[in-house]
């Protein structure tokens, strides 16, 4: 393939690709990635998508938040018993609404440790500005000004976290 | 930034060490390129690969050119940060592997739970780590918490904390013997393991198995999505473009001058037209999941662009290892 007809104008998502070069050589370009470039909007319809009907289910007591954030994490059962170290009939258990609510705190953070959120945020939905450098859908800056912006911050004690609302200075 | 983490951070970690090396060279000695296509009972859907397995670049890449690498797994996640610590206070960069969701200085929707990526710690500050990762653009930061997270994430292909970093690069490689083995490697592994799912065989096994595929989804989404991965798995996971298959055209050229054998020039080409074929795989995979026709007619015609690669890799490694025989004598 040759360098020009590989370039992608997508800044937001650089690879190394490697190519023919004018001068007959094969070597390396960075340029934009196919993928992203073309079908960035079709990836965020369809998790987007995925993401509502999964919280509509939360918000109805259908499905329990350990399926929610395993989902959306895109990790299957086997793969958060690996992690979590918890037996995969317990954590089939905990995915049930009712099989959640027997949950003890310990197991309970072990879960939350992987999904990289705080514990609190199993009993709650918010969107806070930490979460939008983990969320599926977020795709760049968005104005704070008028809404200002609620902000998450770890404390000394791991089961406790400090949620305030920022004011923008705008 | 490099095509691909594993042989990125090799071919960086060399570098420093005063081995002028290229990604290529490095992916060709390791005899990298491979096909594999899996579907076992325990599997909810099935999965190919188009390179060796993770961390057979580097020992494969040792053997070959007598470059020693210390290596490390660690049960305790203190220990395994005071020896980088230490390491990096003496200012020895270290590859570590990590689950790739946690590098949180790459957006959310690009992350994802894989456990084997590899990035080079190169410095710290504090709380602080310098990341040379061969998928960011710029020297990344993250700190010490996700970084350990990313090394003791657990699930399949665990990292256990492992690192490694060169202790011992020889004077002088056999570059000449260390190609040949190299491309020995890869003809043997794409032609002669006598198993259906991998080399050659995979590709044909991928080829009639895609259609069938459907059966193993939840919704046209899921579907859809699956098929996009086709496309991720070709060009955007690090592969250099067309299935590593540019990146060992690119192996192929340098190689031609090393060993003077304008056999192998000709060889290159030929990869790079094989890559511009694995390049039309991805693009009709893109096109079937936008489309979302997902009908039997249009999976073979994915399945036979497949058997086409199959049948062009097949008489290409063939003739590859001929010409080795042949160089040699």
């Amino acid at each position: 393939m040759k360098e020009k007809d590989l370039e992608i104008d997508c800044p937001h998502h650089q690879v190394v690709l490697y190519a023919e070069k004018g001068d007959g050589s094969y070597g390396p370009m960075q340029t934009g990635s196919y993928m992203t470039g073309v079908n960035i909007s079709e990836h965020f319809r369809i998790t987007g998508n995925h993401s509502k009907a999964l919280l509509e289910q939360l918000k109805s007591g259908k499905i329990s938040p350990v399926y929610y954030f395993m989902t959306i994490e895109g990790l299957t059962i086997s793969e958060l018993t690996g992690r979590t170290g918890i037996s995969k009939f317990r954590v089939k258990r905990h995915l049930t609404p009712a099989g959640f609510r027997k949950m003890r705190i310990a197991t309970l953070k072990r879960y939350t440790d992987i999904f990289n959120i705080p514990l609190a945020n199993m009993f709650q939905l918010i969107n806070t500005i930490e979460d939008r450098n983990w969320d599926i859908g977020y795709q760049g800056e968005i104005d704070d000004s008028k809404t200002g912006s609620i902000s998450q911050s770890k404390t000394d004690n791991p089961l406790i976290i400090v949620t305030e609302v920022i004011k923008t200075s705008k | 930034m490099a095509a691909h983490c594993e042989t990125g951070t090799i071919t960086a970690l060399l570098n420093h060490h005063g081995l002028n090396i290229t990604e290529p060279m490095v992916f060709g000695i390791a005899g990298g390129i491979f096909f594999a296509y899996i579907k076992t009972p325990l599997m909810d859907f099935p999965m190919f690969a188009v390179r060796s397995m993770p961390g057979n670049v580097r020992t494969k890449f040792s053997e070959r050119t007598g470059v020693k690498f210390i290596t490390k797994k660690y049960r305790n996640p203190e220990k395994a940060e005071k020896e980088l610590n230490d390491l990096l206070d003496k200012n020895q960069p270290v590859a570590v592997q990590v689950d790739f969701f946690y590098m949180n200085y790459f957006p959310a929707w690009y992350r994802i739970h894989v456990n084997v990526h590899f990035v080079t710690v190169i410095g710290r500050e504090g709380d602080k780590y310098f990341i040379s990762d061969s998928y960011h653009p710029q020297i990344a930061e993250v700190d010490r918490e996700a970084l350990t997270k990313g090394r003791f994430a657990g699930g399949d292909m665990a990292p256990k904390g492992f690192m490694f970093y060169p202790v011992n690069v020889p004077e002088k490689i056999d570059l000449e013997k260390a190609i040949k083995d190299g491309i020995k490697g890869a003809t043997r592994n794409m032609l002669k393991i006598p198993l259906p799912f991998l080399g050659v065989r995979g590709i044909r096994r991928f080829a009639s198995k895609i259609v069938d595929w459907p059966k193993y989804s939840k919704d046209e989404d899921f579907f859809a999505d699956k098929v996009f991965k086709i496309t991720i798995f070709l060009e955007d996971q690090g592969t250099g473009g067309g299935g590593f298959r540019f990146l060992y055209a690119s192996f192929l050229q340098e190689a031609a001058k090393v060993l003077d054998n304008p056999g192998l020039v000709e060889m290159s080409k030929e990869m790079m037209k094989i890559g511009d074929g694995w390049r039309e795989v991805s693009l009709a995979s893109a096109k079937v999941a936008k489309q979302r026709d997902f009908s039997k007619e249009r999976l073979a015609e994915i399945g036979d662009l497949l058997r086409q690669r199959a049948d062009e890799e097949e008489s290409f490694f063939t003739r590859l290892g001929k010409e080795m025989t042949n160089h040699n004598k």
